[in-house]
């Protein structure tokens, strides 16, 4: 899932407060999840910058509404109605869901209200993890499902620096080191074999440094 | 002072403490059964810490904190009850009253 934070609502008034009548629009998938956008997000935020505004003597409308997902054009359209009465979208969906939004409603402002941070778990309830970088050339199999380019700080693909101390990373002692993990489980499964075998570094030149990646498969299309 | 009944203080979320202040309401106060005492065991706890959120809220947007509440029922103490209210009721009587805000229609 994509794990995101609400801005400061100092931030989301600066956007929008030249705009007079606001339609918030959440998000019910990930960033619910996260309790980030969601349906309890979307009218938390409604009725927090309703009373922002009436403690400042300014009239602004304040609609909410929440799609099950911001990112399917068949869910975006359910806000349809809605969108030709007011002025912006302020969105409570991830980049994905913000930029998806602009794409179909051409002639309205879309304003993110979330920072989208990373794709992740939910390790426990009201605690979000980082385990995906989305490199796009996944070796989770090799590594007892524990991913090296995101669990280790230094990214290290074939064994630990040696400086870890009791499980920790020395690179910063809160964080779990991710090869203790990984030699751990492939322990407890069996298959330390695996790591006999060399993975190269990432090739990051097919993502983030590349352009947006695109995946196009025609027997989907309508 | 209106009184709102429901099944469990746990039903209440942040959202509904601050969406009853941005209809106009001056405050609000949640009534839960004792900590101990909750028939769906955490009712009372999340509702306390959703109260507390709410109240976080408050501060961000430079309001009175106090202007949200959370208590126990006293069980059969309904004069400690009565105190308890009526002190509530005065201190938001000495905040800046709240401006009534026009709801808009949920969709």
């Amino acid at each position: 899932m994509i794990v995101a934070e609400l801005k400061e609502i100092s931030e989301i008034r600066r956007m929008i407060d030249r705009y007079s009548s606001i339609l918030v629009v959440g998000c019910d998938s990930c960033v619910a999840e996260c309790a980030a956008g969601g349906r309890r997000e979307t009218m938390l935020l409604a009725a927090a910058l309703k009373l922002s505004y009436a403690k400042d003597d300014k009239q602004h409308t304040i609609t909410e509404s929440c799609l099950d997902r911001q990112c399917v054009d068949d869910f975006i359209e359910g806000i349809a109605h809605l969108v030709p009465e007011h002025d912006v979208l302020l969105s409570l969906g991830c980049g994905a869901g913000v930029q998806a939004l602009a794409r179909v409603y051409t002639d309205k402002p879309i304003i993110p209200a979330l920072d989208t941070l990373f794709i992740g778990e939910t390790e426990m309830r009201g605690v979000w993890q980082e385990n995906c970088l989305g490199c796009g050339q996944c070796k989770l199999g090799y590594f007892g499902a524990v991913c090296p380019v995101t669990r280790c700080s230094k990214k290290l693909m074939n064994g630990p620096c040696g400086g870890s101390k009791d499980g920790h990373c020395e690179v910063r002692p809160d964080i779990p080191c991710g090869w203790d993990m990984i030699i751990r489980r492939l322990d407890t499964l069996g298959e330390l074999d695996r790591l006999n075998e060399y993975v190269p570094p990432v090739d990051w030149s097919t993502s983030h440094s590349g352009g947006p990646r695109r995946v196009v498969r025609e027997d989907q299309k309508p | 002072m209106k009184l709102v009944a429901i099944p469990c203080s746990g039903k209440i979320e942040a959202h509904h403490l601050l969406e009853t202040l941005a209809a106009g309401a001056h405050g609000a106060l949640v009534l839960a059964c004792a900590e101990k005492a909750c028939q769906y065991l955490e009712g009372s706890k999340r509702s306390h810490k959703r109260v507390d959120y709410a109240r976080q809220w408050l501060d961000k947007l430079g309001m009175e904190t106090d202007r949200l509440e959370f208590i126990h029922i006293p069980p059969t103490d309904t004069e400690a009850l009565d105190k308890l209210l009526k002190e509530f009721a005065d201190k938001l009587e000495s905040f800046e009253k709240t401006l009534p805000i026009a709801q808009t229609q949920p969709t």
